[in-house]
């Protein structure tokens, strides 16, 4: 079974670095992450978070 | 739908579309891994991989159904209704990204934590444990988003039903993920797995979160898709309340129920031995059982006020087909302006979106089940396990069809209560010729991993009465009869289709096997035959049951054929 993986996964050297590498990239990608939503300017977060909202709508109540 | 995104006339891609993009491509993913089969006939087919492997895929499977059909979706719709509702922005849109980002890369990862102290390798389990664990973090950012975006307009959660509804909704969901890394600790999981604590999870989860927020859209959108008011507020209010009782009430009796059962099982009395039968366990819960089932039968008529409701809303509506909107087409040149967010690139364009939500969880995926494919150390084979003969095989099927897993699991922990009840721990290396695996996940009945070994082998004749009317073997049992076993010719033109597909799947028979097997098939029926009719049972060789007595004869004898054998 998965012979088609097997016989090409057993041919690449050193293939246990391939989860630390993916690890490392996956950290990466939430620091950075983090720092980009932390930077993100204050008019823009509010303009994209108003999207659902439209104005009429602020003075229709619910029910 | 990825169509109507690429077509939208709105630049920025909203939050919740995030979550609708992650969910259509990972529950595509999901489907295609998990339904690789080897075609027998037109409605039969073997799942390509066996025992602790197909165990790992259809959990990898079903835990990510939970999160991409269940919980990405429904967070796309708290993150557009939520603040419809309450006609306010979200709480904080920063955390909505990290959460988006957090919830789909943990998720993946999650499945294992429904394999605890079973026969999974043990890495496997305790990286299924450290992303369940983790992935509190997301959720409870997510719930804490929803419920914040209240803030300020708590009070008219008193007048509003809607916000009702979404309040008790995004309320059940943070219970939910609460719970859920906490099962996912084996000290914990060792007291709730097998037991109908887990159910009570999973219906927090579904009738709480799915069904509540589901019930606060409907009363909000239907109105307006009809241009009118709701028809009643008092009724929606009813339903409210027929729906959280009904929870409760279901959910309660049900983790009483799961916390006893599991306490009785592990009980010796002061001789050491076990000091409860697996059906006094049983009996014991039906109580909770009848509880139960009114809780569930509060949520349904709550289920149907609303549909008299909505019905009586659309009578008083008028449909409105076409709504007067106006938008700009989209520029087809964006320009990029200085100093823009990386992350903009992302929010602008769904097709990349979806390309890094499916990068995402591929990685996840191909780390979680590469290894196990690869590493034939994963699954120790022991050499007295041979394949299932022909009966057994075909016994095996109408196990699987009648759908007998649903109840009885085949898995034995590694604990000093269950190897007193049921014997050996169940070892990877027992499953290998398993297509599809059988371990099961809820103890309704007892396990029969052993059932044909050591002290829980019974007679044929057991077996047959035992299928035929179940309480007259075991005086109290729960367990429907299966009297069209009796009845059903076993179909044996199968036989021969069905062994060369397991040749193609590994598995070792001969390979001119095919052939023969019907004639070994009918001999085994024989034997089995004249030890009824020795019970003064008559029935003929060819009916289905004789092909499930096999079966469950043959379930836990390869281990004890040789004790000794090196594993």
């Amino acid at each position: 079974m998965f012979k088609f993986i097997k016989q090409y996964a057993e041919k690449i050297d050193s293939i246990e670095i391939f989860p630390m590498i993916s690890l490392l990239i996956f950290f990466l990608f939430f620091v950075v992450l983090l720092v980009m939503v932390k930077k993100m300017k204050k008019e823009r977060v509010e303009l994209l978070s108003n999207i659902p909202l439209d104005k009429e709508e602020l003075s229709n109540s619910t029910l | 739908m990825l169509g109507t995104i690429i077509k939208r006339r709105e630049k920025h891609l909203y939050v919740a579309i995030w979550f609708y993009i992650a969910t259509f491509v990972t529950v595509a993913m999901l489907h295609i891994v998990n339904s690789f089969e080897l075609p027998v006939s037109l409605f039969k087919s073997y799942s390509w991989y066996a025992g602790v492997q197909d165990a790992l895929v259809q959990w990898w499977y079903g835990h990510n159904a939970v999160a991409f059909f269940l919980t990405t979706p429904y967070l796309g719709l708290m993150y557009y209704f939520m603040p419809k509702a309450a006609n306010r922005p979200v709480y904080s849109y920063r955390l909505s990204i990290i959460h988006f980002w957090a919830l789909i890369f943990l998720y993946i990862w999650a499945g294992p934590h429904h394999l605890l102290y079973t026969s999974l390798p043990n890495w496997a389990q305790s990286l299924g444990i450290v992303f369940s664990f983790m992935l509190i973090f997301p959720s409870w950012g997510g719930m804490i988003n929803g419920l914040l975006t209240l803030r300020g307009a708590w009070d008219r959660v008193r007048d509003d039903v809607i916000l009702k509804f979404m309040v008790v909704a995004v309320t059940s969901y943070g219970m939910a993920t609460f719970e859920g890394p906490m099962l996912s600790l084996k000290n914990v999981n060792a007291i709730a797995h097998f037991t109908d604590w887990i159910v009570a999870h999973v219906h927090v989860g579904a009738l709480g979160w799915n069904g509540m927020l589901t019930f606060g859209i409907i009363y909000w959108m239907m109105p307006r898709i009809f241009n009118t008011s709701l028809y009643s507020k008092k009724l929606a209010n009813n339903h409210f309340w027929l729906g959280t009782l009904g929870i409760i009430f279901y959910a309660v009796p049900l983790y009483w129920a799961g916390f006893t059962q599991s306490s009785m099982w592990k009980q010796f009395t002061e001789a050491g031995i076990l000091k409860y039968s697996f059906l006094e366990t049983v009996t014991y819960l039906k109580p909770f059982y009848a509880m139960r089932s009114l809780g569930g039968t509060l949520y349904l008529i709550g289920v149907f006020v609303m549909f008299y409701n909505i019905y009586k809303t659309v009578k008083a509506g008028k449909l409105v087909a076409d709504e007067a909107a106006e938008a700009a087409p989209l520029q087809k040149e964006y320009v990029k302006h200085a100093g823009e967010h990386w992350h903009r690139w992302i929010e602008r364009k769904p097709v990349q979106l979806m390309v890094l939500s499916l990068v995402v969880v591929i990685i996840g995926g191909v780390i979680e089940l590469i290894p196990t494919f690869l590493i034939q150390s994963n699954v120790p084979t022991i050499a007295s396990v041979k394949p299932y003969t022909p009966l057994e095989l075909q016994g095996r099927d109408i196990y699987v069809r009648e759908g007998c897993y649903t109840c009885h699991s085949q898995m034995i922990r590694p604990f000093r209560s269950e190897t007193e009840r049921y014997g050996e721990y169940s070892k990877a290396g027992e499953f290998v010729y398993d297509h599809p695996f059988q371990w099961g996940s809820k103890r309704t009945g007892p396990d029969l991993a052993r059932e044909g070994a050591g002290n829980l082998k019974k007679s044929d004749g057991w077996h047959f009465r035992h299928m035929r009317e179940p309480s007259s073997m075991s005086e109290g049992s729960i367990m429907p009869p299966y009297p069209a076993l009796l009845e059903n010719e076993l179909d044996t033109s199968s036989t021969a289709a069905k062994i060369n597909a397991m040749i193609t799947l590994g598995v070792p028979y001969d390979k001119n096997y095919a052939g023969k097997a019907n004639k070994d098939l009918m001999q085994q029926a024989q034997g089995i035959v004249n030890t009824l009719k020795a019970d003064s049972i008559k029935i003929s060789p060819n009916r289905e049951i004789i092909a499930v007595i096999a079966y469950l004869q043959r379930l836990g004898t390869d281990i004890s054929k040789t004790e000794n054998t090196k594993q």
